[in-house]
C-alpha cells in the first residue's frame, strides 16, 4: 500500500496511543486502595511505615507530576520498575511475551486448521446434512464460553484420558488444550465466513463460464472461492487476535499458564501501578501494529481497495 | 605367704569378675530388639547423605533482598541463603547465631552485640560490623525504598561500630521485640561488596552467608541454590558444616489442585499449603503430612465494639459462646486443624493457656441468655431477635474464595440463637477502606507473626481507623498495657504483660476466634530432616535435610 | 441501504423467518429458557441460596438432576435461577450500550467535522484493547459485583454500537428524504430522530441480539475470574469458579452451569442469525429482483 497511507495510518495512531495511556494511567489511579497497604499488610506496618514508604516511591507526588514521569520515560523506551519486586517492567513483559505469544499464534493456526476446511466442506455441500452439521459445530464453538471449553477439555483429556497435562506453559503437549479452548470460537466464526464467501462464489457468474470450459469444478471451487474468503477471514482474524489476547486471561488462568493476561491481571490487584500501567500500554500498542499490519495484508489481497 | 593373699585376691577378683560377668551377659541377651536394629541404623547413617530437593512455593517471590522484600514467599527462599543475627528455637529462646553474644543496657535503648569472627559471605567477603552496619543503614536510606526491614528496624535505626567484631544498635524508643526482629527473615545480613556491585538487580542476585548459594533464577520458572562448602556457622540445633542437599529447586505453583497433583505425579518433592481435604489421601498414600501452625492473631473475625448490636458485651459473648468451632473443623477441613479459643494463636510467645476455659465449650444456650438479659427477644417469631425496634443483625465481611463454606456455617449456627448475619465479600482495597470506615460487625483477620505485639497493632486505639485496628475498643489500660509490652525488655515482666493483654481482649469478647491458622506441608516420603521454625511457614531449616533413596 | 420496517412489511418480515428453520429451533429454544427465568421461583425444587452441609458434593440423582455444590445446594435450581441473572445481564449491558454507543454514533456522524474526529479517537483508544480486557479492566475500577460487571460489558461494547450507527448514519445522511427534509428546514434533531433512526433500527437489532449474547460470554467469564457477581449469588459464571477447585472430584459442579451459558448463547445465535437473514438487504434485493 501507499507510503502515504502508512504514514496516514502511524499518524492516527500516536494520538490514539496517546490517549491510551492518559486513559490507563487515570484509571489505575482512580482505583481504590494502594499499593503500599498491599505490601505492608503481610508483616505489618504502622501508619508511619506507610507513609514513609509511600513518600518513598513517589506516591505522594501531584498526579501530573506522576503521569509526566511515566509518558517521558515510555517514550525513551522504559517502563519503570515494578513497585513489588523492583525488577525492569520491560524485562517482565519480555519474559511473558513468548508465553502469550505461542498461545495466540497456536490458537490462531488451530482456529484456521478447523474453520477453513469446515467451511469449505460446509460450502461444497450446501443444504446437505453435512452443511448443518457443519455450521451447528461452528456455532457450537462460537457458543461456548471459553472457560467451560477449557475445563471440559481438563476434564476430559486430561484427567480422564491423561493425554495432555492440566497446567504448565513449558512444551508443546502443554499448548495444546489452550490453544484449542481459545482457538475453537474463532474456528466457528472462520468457518461461517468461508463457507458464506464459498458460497458466493459458487453461485456467481463466472462460475458458469467456467464450468462452461471444462475444467474441473474442484479446482475451480478451491481456487476462487479461497481467494474471495480469504479477506473476510483475514479481517476477522485481525478482531480474533484482539479476542485471542483478551480470552487469553481466562484460559492462562484455568491452566496455571505464563502470560501477559494473568501478569496484568495480578499486578492490577496488587495496585503495582508502573507494571499495570507498561503492560497495558505494550498490550495497546502491540494490537494498533497487528491491526495495521492486518490492514496491510488486507490490501495485498483485495484489488479493490485502492488506498 | 604372700602367695596365698595373692590366689585369695585372684580368686575374690576373678568372683567379683564372675559375678560381674552373668550381668553383662544377661544385658547382652536382654537387648530388646529396637537397640539392635539401631546398631544397624548407625551402620546406615553413615553413607553419605545427599540428594536433590523440590520445593514448591505457592507465589514467586519477589525479590531476595532482605532490606527490601516484605512478601512470605521470599522469606522461604531468603531463609535458604541468608542467616541472622540471633536464632530463635523452638522453645521460644534468642540463642546466639552470628552474634555469639549480646547485652542491652538498662534502659533498654543500647544494645551491644559481639560478633562471630569466621564468617564468610557466599562472595567471599567477610562478615564483621562494617557489614551490620552497611546492611541496616541500607534498610532505612529512603533512596533503598525499604518494605518490612525498615520498620522492622523501627526506632532502633543507628548502628555504630565499635570495632571490627563488635557492633552497636541505639534506639530512640524500647522496641520488646527487637530480638524477635533480628530473628526474622528481613534483618539477614548480605554482602556490602554485591550491593555495591549489583546495585538495583542485586534483589535478583542474591549474596548471603548462608547454607545455599544463589545458583541462578529464571523468572516464572525457578530458583536454584547449591549447597555452601564452607558453612560452619549454622543455627544451634543443627548439625554444623555445609548441608547435605547438592540442591534445592524452588519452583512456583499457584494453584491448589495443581500442587497436589505435582506432589503425586513426583514432579515436586514439597508442598506448602495443602488444601485440609486431601490430608487423608495423601497420609494414605504414604505422604509425609506435618500440619504447621503458622501462628499469630489468625483466623479470627475481628467484632467491631463500636457498631451496633456488637457494641455491647453481652452481644459480643453471646456470639463467641454460640459459634461451634470444632464443627467448623470437622465439617470443612474435615477435621484437620484445631480450634482457636483466645485472640492469639499457642506459637506466639506468651500465649497463656488459662484463657481457653473462658469460651472453650460451645454453649448456645448460655448465649441465648445473655441476649435474653440484654433485651434481645424475638418479638414475631421469625427466629431473629429484636429490641427496641432494631434486629440482632451482623454484617460479616471476608475476602473472596476464602472458604465461603466457614462463613456460612457461622452465619447457620448464629441464626439458631436468634442472629441475622449479612456476608459481604470485599477484596482489599475495598476491604481495608469499609473496615477502616466501621462499616462491619465482624471482620475477618489473619495476621501472622510470632511475637504478642502483633496484638498493639490489631487493638490500640491509636491504630483505629487509619490502620488495622477493626475492633474500635477504648480502653486506658488495654492501651497502656500494649504499649508497656513493646517497651518492656525484661522477659518476665513482659510475659505477664502479654497475658494480661489477652484477658482484657477476651474479657471484653474482642474477638471471635476461630481456628488456628495452618501450613499443611506434604512431603514426599524420601525427604528426612526437613523442619520448620516457629513461623511454620517460611522459616525452613533445611540444614539437616536429605534423601533416602 | 436498508427499506425500514414499516407495518405493512410485518407479515413479510414474519414469513421470512419462519422460514428459516434453525432460526425457528432457536426462538423455541430461547422462549423456553425465559419461560424458566420468568418461573424460576415456581419451578425450582430448591432454595438456590440456603446451604444443607450434609448434601454437600453429591452426584447427579434424581433429588438433584444436577448433583449439588459444595454446600450442599441443589445446582438445577441454581441455574435455573441464573437464567434470570444472565437474562438480565444481557439485556441491561445491551442497553447501555446501545443507547450510550447508538447516542454517539448518531451525533458523531451526523455533526461531523471536529466532534466526529474526536469521538472517534477515543473510540479508537478503546478498540486498541481487547474488549475482555477492557470489560475487566473497568470491573476492577468499579469493584466486583454483578452489576458493575454488567456496567462493565456494556460500556466495553459501546464502540461496536457507536461504530454501526455511524456507519449507517454517514450514508442515510445523502437519502433523499433527509436532503430534502434538510432542504425544507426541518430541525436537525427532528431530521435525527424521524428520518434516520428508522433505517439503522434494523442493523442495530442484529448486532444487538448478538450482542446480548457477547454479554452473556464476557459476564460470566468475568464472574468466573471472580471479578462479577460475588458468591452466594447463582450467577452461572461464579458456580463455574467455585467448582472449578473440584474438577476432579465433582465435574458436575462447573460443567453444568457452562453447559447454561452454551445453550442460551446458542439460541440467541440463532435467532440472531434468523434476523439477520429475514432483514438481510441483499435478500430483499433478491426477492425483489426475482
Amino acid at each position: 500500500m501507499s507510503f502515504e497511507y502508512l504514514i496516514r495510518r502511524l499518524a492516527l495512531a500516536v494520538p490514539t496511543v496517546f490517549i491510551v495511556s492518559v486513559l490507563v494511567f487515570g484509571l489505575m489511579h482512580m482505583l481504590p486502595g494502594e499499593p503500599v497497604e498491599i505490601m505492608l499488610s503481610e508483616f505489618g506496618g504502622t501508619a508511619e511505615d506507610i507513609e514513609r514508604l509511600r513518600e518513598q516511591l513517589g506516591l505522594n507526588d501531584p498526579l501530573y507530576v506522576q503521569l509526566g514521569r511515566f509518558l517521558w520515560d515510555a517514550l525513551h523506551g522504559d517502563l519503570g520498575r515494578s513497585l513489588f519486586n523492583r525488577r525492569p517492567v520491560v524485562d517482565q513483559i519480555l519474559v511473558q511475551v513468548p508465553s502469550t505469544l505461542q498461545l495466540t499464534a497456536a490458537s490462531v493456526l488451530i482456529s484456521l486448521i478447523i474453520g477453513v476446511p469446515l467451511g469449505i466442506i460446509a460450502a461444497i455441500k450446501h443444504r446437505s446434512w453435512i452443511d448443518a452439521l457443519c455450521m451447528l459445530f461452528a456455532l457450537v464453538n462460537v457458543s461456548a464460553p471459553t472457560f467451560w471449553l477449557a475445563l471440559v477439555m481438563i476434564l476430559v483429556f486430561s484427567l480422564e484420558l491423561g493425554w495432555f497435562p492440566a497446567t504448565g506453559s513449558q512444551g508443546l503437549r502443554s499448548l495444546i488444550l489452550p490453544a484449542v479452548s481459545l482457538g475453537v470460537a474463532s474456528a466457528g466464526l472462520i468457518a461461517r465466513l468461508v463457507r458464506s464467501s464459498m458460497l458466493e462464489v459458487l453461485s456467481q457468474n463466472y462460475m458458469v463460464t467456467a464450468r462452461s470450459k471444462g475444467l474441473r469444478e474442484h479446482i475451480i471451487i478451491l481456487r476462487h472461492g479461497f481467494r474471495n474468503a480469504l479477506i473476510p477471514t483475514v479481517t476477522i482474524l485481525g478482531v480474533q487476535i484482539g479476542n485471542l489476547l483478551g480470552g487469553a486471561v481466562v484460559v492462562e488462568t484455568v491452566f496455571a499458564r505464563q502470560g501477559l493476561g494473568r501478569m496484568v491481571i495480578q499486578a492490577i490487584m496488587k495496585k503495582d501501578y508502573p507494571l499495570v500501567q507498561g503492560t497495558l500500554l505494550f498490550i495497546a500498542v502491540a494490537y494498533v501494529v497487528i491491526n495495521l499490519l492486518i490492514d496491510w495484508l488486507y490490501s495485498f489481497l483485495d484489488p479493490r481497495i485502492s488506498t | 605367704m604372700k602367695l596365698r593373699y595373692l590366689v585369695t585376691g585372684l580368686i575374690m577378683a576373678s568372683l567379683l569378675l564372675g559375678a560381674c560377668q552373668p550381668e553383662v551377659v544377661e544385658v547382652v541377651k536382654e537387648v530388646p530388639v529396637e537397640q539392635i536394629v539401631e546398631v544397624e541404623k548407625i551402620v546406615e547413617v553413615e553413607a553419605p547423605k545427599s540428594g536433590k530437593l523440590k520445593f514448591t512455593v505457592p507465589v514467586e517471590p519477589d525479590l531476595l533482598d532482605p532490606s527490601v522484600s516484605s512478601s512470605r514467599y521470599d522469606a522461604v527462599v531468603i531463609s535458604a541463603l541468608y542467616d541472622a543475627l540471633v536464632f530463635r528455637n523452638n522453645d521460644g529462646d534468642y540463642v546466639p547465631w552470628l552474634a555469639e553474644s549480646w547485652d542491652v543496657s538498662a534502659d533498654g535503648l543500647v544494645w551491644t552485640f559481639q560478633l562471630r569472627s569466621d564468617v564468610t559471605f557466599h562472595d567471599g567477603t567477610p562478615f564483621n560490623a562494617e557489614a551490620v552496619k552497611f546492611n541496616f543503614d541500607r534498610a532505612v536510606d529512603p533512596e533503598t525504598k525499604s518494605q518490612a526491614a525498615a520498620g522492622q528496624l523501627g526506632a532502633c535505626s543507628d548502628t555504630q561500630v565499635l570495632s571490627e567484631y563488635e557492633v552497636q544498635i541505639t534506639c530512640s524508643a524500647v522496641h520488646a521485640s527487637f530480638l524477635e526482629r533480628l530473628s526474622g527473615a528481613f534483618l539477614r545480613q548480605y554482602s556490602p561488596t554485591a550491593v555495591e556491585a549489583f546495585g538495583e538487580d542485586y534483589g535478583v542476585n542474591p549474596v548471603g552467608s548462608g547454607p545455599f548459594i544463589f545458583q541462578e533464577w529464571v523468572p516464572s520458572s525457578h530458583i536454584t541454590v547449591t549447597p555452601n562448602p564452607d558453612y560452619n556457622w549454622g543455627p544451634p540445633g543443627f548439625h554444623q558444616g555445609s548441608p547435605y542437599l547438592e540442591e534445592i529447586y524452588f519452583h512456583f505453583i499457584g494453584e491448589e489442585v495443581s500442587r497436589v497433583a505435582a506432589l503425586k505425579s513426583g514432579e515436586t518433592d514439597v508442598i506448602l499449603y495443602t488444601p485440609a481435604r486431601e490430608v487423608a489421601k495423601l497420609a494414605s498414600e504414604e505422604f509425609k503430612v506435618k500440619v504447621n501452625e503458622v501462628p499469630g492473631i489468625a483466623r479470627v473475625d475481628i467484632i467491631n465494639a463500636a457498631k451496633a448490636p456488637t457494641d455491647e458485651l453481652a452481644v459480643r459473648q453471646a456470639i463467641l459462646h454460640g459459634t461451634d468451632r470444632q464443627m467448623i473443623i470437622d465439617t470443612i477441613d474435615g477435621g484437620v486443624g484445631q480450634a482457636l479459643h483466645n485472640v492469639i494463636s499457642p506459637g506466639v510467645w506468651g500465649y497463656d493457656s488459662s484463657i481457653e476455659s473462658m469460651y472453650n465449650t460451645y454453649d448456645p444456650d448460655k448465649a441465648k441468655a445473655l441476649l435474653e438479659g440484654a433485651g434481645w427477644v424475638d418479638t414475631d417469631g421469625d427466629g431473629i431477635r429484636e429490641k427496641d425496634g432494631e434486629t440482632l443483625s451482623l454484617v460479616n465481611v471476608h475476602f473472596p474464595g476464602r472458604t465461603p463454606g466457614v462463613k456460612a456455617l457461622i452465619q447457620a449456627q448464629l441464626r439458631e440463637i436468634g442472629f441475622e448475619m449479612e456476608l459481604l465479600e470485599k477484596a482489599n482495597p475495598d476491604n481495608m477502606q469499609f473496615a477502616r470506615a466501621k462499616g462491619h460487625n465482624l471482620e475477618w483477620m489473619t495476621w501472622g507473626s510470632t511475637d504478642p505485639s502483633i496484638m498493639g497493632n490489631l487493638f490500640h486505639s491509636r491504630h483505629a481507623g487509619n490502620a488495622w485496628n477493626y475492633a474500635f475498643y477504648e480502653d486506658a489500660r488495654l492501651d497502656e498495657v500494649l504499649d508497656l509490652i513493646d517497651q518492656t525488655v525484661d522477659l518476665d515482666t513482659r510475659k505477664s504483660l502479654v497475658q494480661e493483654a489477652q484477658k482484657i481482649i477476651m474479657e471484653a469478647a474482642l474477638v471471635l476466634p476461630l481456628t488456628i491458622d495452618i501450613n499443611v506441608v506434604a512431603m514426599h516420603p524420601n525427604i528426612q530432616d526437613l523442619s520448620f521454625g516457629p513461623s511454620g511457614f517460611y522459616d525452613v531449616y533445611f540444614y539437616d535435610t536429605y534423601l533416602i533413596e | 441501504m436498508i427499506r425500514s420496517i414499516l407495518p405493512d412489511s410485518y407479515m413479510q418480515f414474519f414469513q421470512e423467518y419462519g422460514r428459516n428453520i434453525p432460526a425457528m429451533i432457536g426462538a423455541i429454544l430461547l422462549a423456553i429458557i425465559v419461560a424458566m427465568a420468568v418461573f424460576a421461583p415456581q419451578i425450582a425444587p430448591f432454595d438456590p441460596i440456603s446451604i444443607a452441609p450434609k448434601e454437600s458434593a453429591e452426584p447427579p440423582s434424581v433429588k438433584h438432576i444436577m448433583g449439588t455444590d459444595v454446600l450442599g445446594r441443589d445446582i438445577y435450581s441454581r441455574v435455573l435461577f441464573g437464567a434470570r441473572i444472565s437474562l438480565r445481564l444481557g439485556l441491561v449491558s445491551v442497553s447501555i450500550a446501545t443507547l450510550a454507543g447508538g447516542m454517539l454514533g448518531l451525533v458523531s456522524g451526523y455533526r461531523g467535522g471536529v466532534l466526529d474526529l474526536l469521538v472517534m479517537r477515543f473510540i479508537d483508544a478503546f478498540q486498541a484493547f481487547p474488549s475482555f480486557m477492557l470489560a475487566l479492566v473497568l470491573v476492577f475500577f468499579l469493584g466486583p459485583s454483578l452489576f458493575n460487571a454488567m456496567v462493565a460489558v456494556g460500556v466495553a461494547s459501546i464502540p461496536g454500537y457507536c461504530r454501526t450507527m455511524r456507519g449507517s448514519v454517514l450514508s442515510a445522511k445523502e437519502n433523499e428524504y433527509v436532503l430534502a427534509a434538510r432542504s425544507i428546514g426541518c430541525s436537525e434533531w427532528k431530521i435525527m430522530l424521524g428520518h434516520i433512526l428508522p433505517n439503522v433500527v434494523a442493523p442495530l437489532i442484529v448486532i444487538a441480539t448478538v450482542g446480548v449474547a457477547w454479554a452473556i460470554l464476557t459476564a460470566a467469564g468475568l464472574s468466573f475470574l471472580g471479578m462479577g457477581a460475588q458468591p452466594p449469588t447463582p450467577e452461572w459464571g461464579t458456580m463455574a469458579n467455585e467448582g472449578r477447585i473440584f474438577l476432579a472430584e465433582a465435574w458436575w459442579m462447573s460443567s453444568f452451569p457452562g453447559l447454561a451459558i452454551a445453550i442460551t448463547v446458542i439460541s440467541i445465535n440463532l435467532v440472531g442469525d434468523g434476523l439477520r437473514d429475514a432483514l438481510d438487504p441483499q435478500d430483499y434485493l433478491k426477492v425483489r429482483d426475482a
